[in-house]
């Protein structure tokens, strides 16, 4: 057991470790010092507070869309429509955040986070019931979703809620719906966004191993059949599984736009964090916990990686690269642990 | 012009001493590789800098959270900060409060306000989209003509304008009805939709599609160039025209790289002047492209034409729509060429 | 054939010769200088328990696995085998209990895949045919060689199996378990399949568990115990019960003892119930049934008439279509797999790894599937992790579960001690004990010594006043459990009876669709190519 834990933990360090080498040969091959950008790219992410603002700030949609995906992962749903989710929970939280005047925060906050929520659910839940009553495959009907979604998105910041000029965008929303910033430096500033996201990752995580419910979620991911015969209602697991997720995903964009400057929702907003939660479940293993480190992993990358283009002028794709090894040693990992699993269990039952 | 400008950015360069700027510019999602616009403003501060010999660095945002970390990054390490793109104008106003000492130009950015350290520039798009409009009316042999653009930002939508003017200019004068078809990519860097929108453009009937639409607008260069003859497409921002030689008829030039020139040379020069500069065809910042491939395929008539009627511009003689009432509102002038 | 004299020891009246095989694994050591000498041309069982080494030797035989050391000779010869094809290069072919048949390309197609007489690039299929037919012939292994393997039956399959390895020139043949999933008719020919091929000199080792197999066709058993070979013995001067104990280690009851039942009130009555298969067709097609407390229903039949379909029905896992299943007086048809456990239905699944457990979890999760919503398994949502690992410590002691470690994932456990992980969840009594218990195959896989555990459980269940359903194709275990026998074919209930009023033969005829089975003798080969 333990040791499956610090193999859990090690395969994404030294996939990392292994990615930077192979990303620093192409760093000294548009003739750039690798150590020198790297080290940029670490100050740059962590080297201050408004460094570390700037991460945190990125990391928590993200922290939120991968804990959407491992979540669908852990039931056995392939969410690809986190993207989606995240739009449409951001609009209709936007939507309530803008109109609910000069209530207390206390009240406001919750109000938006949970409508934002609320979104993204009932966003996902289409695909749930698709799945679940017509056998509609989940990765199909979330992507189509995904369309209409952004295109819904582009439709009401250029027409009903487009207002001002400048970027498409809604009205800002009511001061009483900020999360309170915790930390401001020039214009960076940073919300309570990623306490809640993290408190998110440690509730996902006790549902997941202390509830029955996450019991059997779980059991319908590894063995529907057997969660059947278990008295596990399947269609009802999977509705469940994708509203939960959906509203994770709608989590995220709600608090991007409660907690990040300008406040507002504007077009395209989600910019592919939703494609970028399945990498980070991937990297995270599917863990709670290990989706918190994935997504600071991811996150912090993407902010070096923004100075070493300001300070050394390494094109940003160098992170890209990396995070595109690290993805795949991950995952070819998998494989390989997959396999070795898989022997094991052959020579377990023939020694037995 | 040019020249006089050059002369002096070269004296004053010996009159400050250790003169070394650092100049940054910072896009939007869109990165460098658009063969449009980004391209043009990076292309006009290379030769600013180049003539200076000031640095120069590029910064590529991935989302729109990265405005303002990048805008900030820049601003503590250069001097001069492009923010290029309509879409960063929040960002810029926010990041260039928190850096006073730092200049900021906003290419395509409208500020309500006047702040101390930004420059924005824009264009009128319309300008040179009403001659281009003109152009198209006149060539096309459908009656039918398309555009496509990217999101329905003001940038994009006075292309329209101007675009729709000049082809109601042609109809008015020459006694011609033509039917415009409209699209939407609702996005500027994926040029499959644009293509996409130009392939259906051309299946309703038209033969003639401008875009302004950014790397989107790629897509409609090449379904033109699948197309063959007599199909176009129509470029936008920098001279497109070569790419599909023949089968781009013109381009709906925006000079952001005169632009870009100007406002590096205003800092180094000291005569950087913070609030919106508009560019126009008499500022030389809009226009239609030299037609190099494609000049022998329309009637000279019709060139000399748009000589007049882009010096009636010039004069102020027509002014061109720049919002959609204005539009609504516009009178075709009696000109008699 | 190629019988190389050696100069110290002749074994070349040997067929197969292991000597001093020692085979350990990271936990354990699986063979401890095993011998094993089987005679050219003979029958020669090897039986054991789960676990007893028995698959590790023949997988070293078959060049699976390579000894740590010993010494194999095949026909007298010394030699080292060091893969299946060097295996096939001896002369050494085994039939699996898994068949690895292509579901969807005929029987001649599969004998020859790999081995294909060839027409340039192509399938020479006239030479395939003729050759694939010359080699059902001699071995009365009959078989239409152009159907399609999904459309024949599992004996038949079986066959195909048989004829594979004899294509690829097999001179000694293991058959692993062969009779688990065969009919007692079906089981009868495959013998005189063996015998056929033992005279026309072929060598056969036959790995079973079934004693009066042993008893029925071999000359010569070995037995392994714990890595150990405990005794090596001619058929003929042995018995089940002496075999049994060395198996063992102890002596064996080989059949239940148990008392008359005290039949209680009527527990199930199910009238005239439908159900339909996978495919939508009719599978249980107007049953009528009941169960009394105290009594142990068997249900005989080949596998395939509908006894699949019909427990799912009454365990609401498969819609019944129409008829009506009650449970003291409650109308239970069509009720969620949930509501009918709270009915107090438990049930042991015919199919252990798709039903029966969650082979990613943990054995102390499995041990609380379909309980885990009952305190005290569980309180206000939360699951209670001291009780459940308490509880399943508990258990896997009981009902002997090896390794003996709740943590280990139930997909690491092999076969035998998957069935006892789940059999102890269903019958055991906690959080309350079950009116009606619905067992398939509860024994399918396990060794002597559990059988015997998990038979005195049913037994004892059974004394309690529980209403038991069982399900098996051991004909064995319908026998000596039963209360009354119903045997299914076609969907349809073709007769009750008492295990005291027939014999095993009878019945099987009546698995094979004869009603009557006491006038008939008509064999069962009407229903081996449906």
């Amino acid at each position: 057991m333990k040791q499956n834990k610090l193999y859990a933990f090690l395969v994404p360090v030294i996939s990392v470790i292994i990615a930077l080498l192979i990303a620093s040969v192409i760093i000294l091959s548009v003739g750039k010092n690798p150590i020198e950008a790297y080290s940029i790219m670490i100050v740059g992410a962590f080297g201050g507070s408004e460094q570390i603002a700037d991460t945190l700030v990125k990391m928590t949609p993200l922290l939120l869309t991968g804990l959407a995906v491992g979540f669908g992962f852990r039931a056995g749903i392939f969410n690809i429509g986190a993207e989606g989710q995240m739009t449409m929970g951001a609009l209709l939280g936007a939507v309530v955040a803008m109109n609910i005047g000069s209530v207390p925060s206390v009240i406001a906050i919750p109000i938006c986070i949970i409508s934002g929520m609320i979104g993204g659910a009932l966003w996902a839940s289409i695909a749930g019931f698709l799945k679940a009553f017509t056998g509609a495959h989940e990765v199909i009907t979330t992507i189509m979703l995904n369309w209409i979604a952004v295109n819904l998105s582009s439709f009401m910041v250029t027409g009903p809620l487009a207002v001002g000029s400048g970027t498409p965008k809604s009205p800002e929303i009511a001061d009483s719906a900020k999360l309170p910033v915790v930390l401001k430096v020039q214009a960076s500033e940073m919300s309570i966004a990623i306490f809640i996201a993290v408190v998110v990752a440690i509730i996902m995580y006790v549902y997941l191993e202390k509830t029955t419910s996450g019991y059997e979620l779980k059991g319908v991911g590894f063995n529907p059949y057997a969660a059947e015969y278990g008295g596990i209602s399947i269609k009802k697991s999977i509705i469940m599984t994708m509203a939960i997720s959906g509203a994770l995903a709608g989590m995220a964009g709600i608090v991007d736009i409660l907690g990040v400057p300008p406040n507002r929702f504007v077009g395209e907003l989600s910019g592919g964090r939703g494609f970028d939660g399945i990498a980070i479940a991937l990297i995270g293993r599917n863990n709670p916990i290990g989706i918190i480190f994935a997504a600071l992993l991811i996150a912090a990358l993407r902010t070096g990686s923004n100075a070493m283009q300001v300070q050394a002028q390494i094109p940003d794709d160098i992170v890209s690269i990396i995070q595109g090894i690290v993805i795949f040693l991950v995952a070819s990992e998998r494989i390989v642990y997959s396999l070795m699993q898989l022997t094991k269990r052959k020579k377990g039952s023939a020694a037995a | 012009m040019k020249k006089i400008i050059l002369m002096v950015a070269l004296i004053s360069l010996f009159v400050v001493s250790a003169f070394s700027l650092k100049v940054f510019m910072v896009t939007d999602v869109g990165g460098l590789g658009d063969k449009s616009f980004n391209d043009g403003t990076w292309a006009g501060i290379e030769e600013a800098a180049e003539y200076l010999g000031l640095e120069t660095a590029f910064v590529q945002s991935k989302e729109q959270a990265d405005y303002i970390p990048n805008l900030s990054n820049a601003a503590k390490e250069g001097d001069i900060v492009f923010a290029v793109g309509f879409m960063m104008t929040d960002a810029l106003i926010d990041v260039a409060a928190q850096f006073p000492d730092t200049y900021f130009i906003g290419i395509d950015i409208e500020t309500t306000e006047v702040y101390n350290n930004i420059a924005t520039y824009l264009f009128k798009e319309q300008e040179g989209a009403f001659l281009v409009g003109y152009l198209a009316a006149a060539v096309t042999q459908s009656n039918k003509l398309g555009f496509v653009g990217g999101i329905a930002i003001p940038p994009v939508e006075r292309f329209r304008y101007g675009y729709e003017a000049g082809i109601k200019t042609y109809e008015e004068l020459n006694g011609k009805t033509i039917e415009l078809i409209k699209g939407y990519a609702n996005d500027f860097n994926d040029p499959k939709k644009g293509k996409d929108l130009a392939v259906a453009q051309f299946a309703e009937g038209a033969d003639i599609v401008f875009h302004a639409a950014g790397t989107c607008g790629n897509g409609v260069i090449e379904a033109a160039q699948e197309k063959g003859a007599p199909y176009y497409a129509i470029g936008v921002d920098v001279d497109q025209d070569y790419m599909a030689p023949g089968r781009v008829l013109t381009s709906s030039m925006k000079r952001v790289d005169v632009a870009a020139y100007d406002a590096v040379l205003s800092v180094a020069l000291g005569t950087f002047e913070p609030g919106n500069h508009v560019l126009g065809i008499v500022e030389d910042g809009v226009g239609i492209s030299p037609m190099t491939y494609t000049k022998d395929d329309v009637d000279p008539v019709v060139l000399e034409e748009i000589e007049i009627l882009k010096n009636l511009v010039k004069e102020g003689t027509i002014i061109i729509p720049d919002t959609q009432e204005a539009l609504d509102a516009f009178i075709v002038p009696e000109i008699v060429f | 054939m190629e019988s190389n004299m050696k100069e110290n020891i002749d074994y070349s009246s040997y067929a197969v010769v292991m000597k001093d095989i020692v085979k350990q694994f990271p936990s354990v050591l699986a063979n401890d200088k095993v011998n094993f000498f089987v005679k050219k041309g003979a029958i020669h069982a090897l039986v054991g328990e789960n676990g007893a080494g028995k698959s590790t030797l023949m997988n070293q035989l078959y060049g699976l696995y390579s000894p740590n050391s010993g010494e194999i000779y095949i026909n007298g010869e010394k030699c080292k085998i060091k893969g299946p094809k060097d295996a096939i290069k001896y002369g050494i072919g085994m039939v699996h209990q898994h068949f690895m048949l292509i579901d969807n390309q005929t029987v001649y197609e599969n004998v020859v895949l790999g081995l294909e007489p060839k027409k340039g690039v192509f399938l020479n299929r006239k030479k395939a045919k003729k050759e694939v037919k010359n080699l059902s012939e001699k071995y009365g292994l009959q078989v239409d060689i152009d159907s399609k393997i999904e459309d024949i039956s599992v004996g038949m399959q079986q066959r195909v199996e048989i004829l594979k390895i004899l294509y690829r020139g097999a001179d000694i043949l293991i058959f692993d378990e062969p009779t688990a999933v065969l009919t007692p008719q079906e089981t009868d020919e495959l013998f005189e399949v063996m015998k056929l091929l033992q005279a026309r000199g072929k060598t056969i080792i036959f790995i079973t568990h079934k004693l009066y197999e042993v008893m029925a066709i071999t000359e010569k058993v070995t037995v392994m115990r714990l890595g150990k070979v405990t005794g090596e013995i001619d058929t003929k001067d042995t018995n089940p019960k002496q075999l049994a104990t060395m198996m063992v280690g102890r002596e064996v009851l080989l059949r239940v003892e148990k008392d008359a039942p005290k039949l209680g009130k009527k527990i199930l009555s199910v009238s005239n119930l439908w159900v339909k298969d996978n495919r939508r067709l009719n599978a249980v097609k107007g049953v009528n049934l009941e169960i009394k407390a105290g009594e142990i229903l068997g249900i005989a039949g080949v596998a395939g008439n509908g006894q699949t379909e019909f427990v799912e029905a009454i365990t609401g896992l498969r819609k019944a279509e129409d008829g009506k299943i009650i449970l003291n007086g409650i109308d239970i048809t069509n009720f969620s797999p949930l509501q009918i456990r709270e009915q107090g239905i438990t049930h042991i699944p015919e199919d252990r790894i798709k039903r029966g457990l969650i082979e990613e979890y943990p054995v102390y999760y499995n041990m609380i599937l379909g309980k885990h919503e009952e305190k005290p398994f569980s309180e206000n949502g939360f699951l209670n992790s001291r009780f459940i690992t308490d509880y399943s410590t508990k258990l896997v002691e009981k009902y002997d579960v090896r390794p003996r470690n709740i943590n280990m994932l139930a997909g690491n456990l092999s076969g035998g001690n998957q069935q006892k992980m789940v059999v102890a969840r269903e019958l055991d009594n906690t959080p309350s004990q079950p009116k009606m218990a619905v067992i398939s195959q509860p024994t399918r896989g396990l060794d002597i010594g559990a059988i015997e555990y998990i038979h005195k459980t049913i037994i004892s269940m059974r004394d309690k006043g529980i209403g038991i359903l069982l399900i098996s194709m051991e004909l064995d275990e319908i026998f000596s459990l039963s209360d009354r026998i119903i045997v299914f074919f076609e969907g349809e209930t073709i007769g009750e009876v008492t295990p005291d009023e027939i014999t095993r033969e009878e019945i099987g005829l009546m698995m094979a669709g004869s009603k009557n089975v006491f006038h008939s003798t008509e064999r069962g080969e009407s229903d081996e190519t449906k």
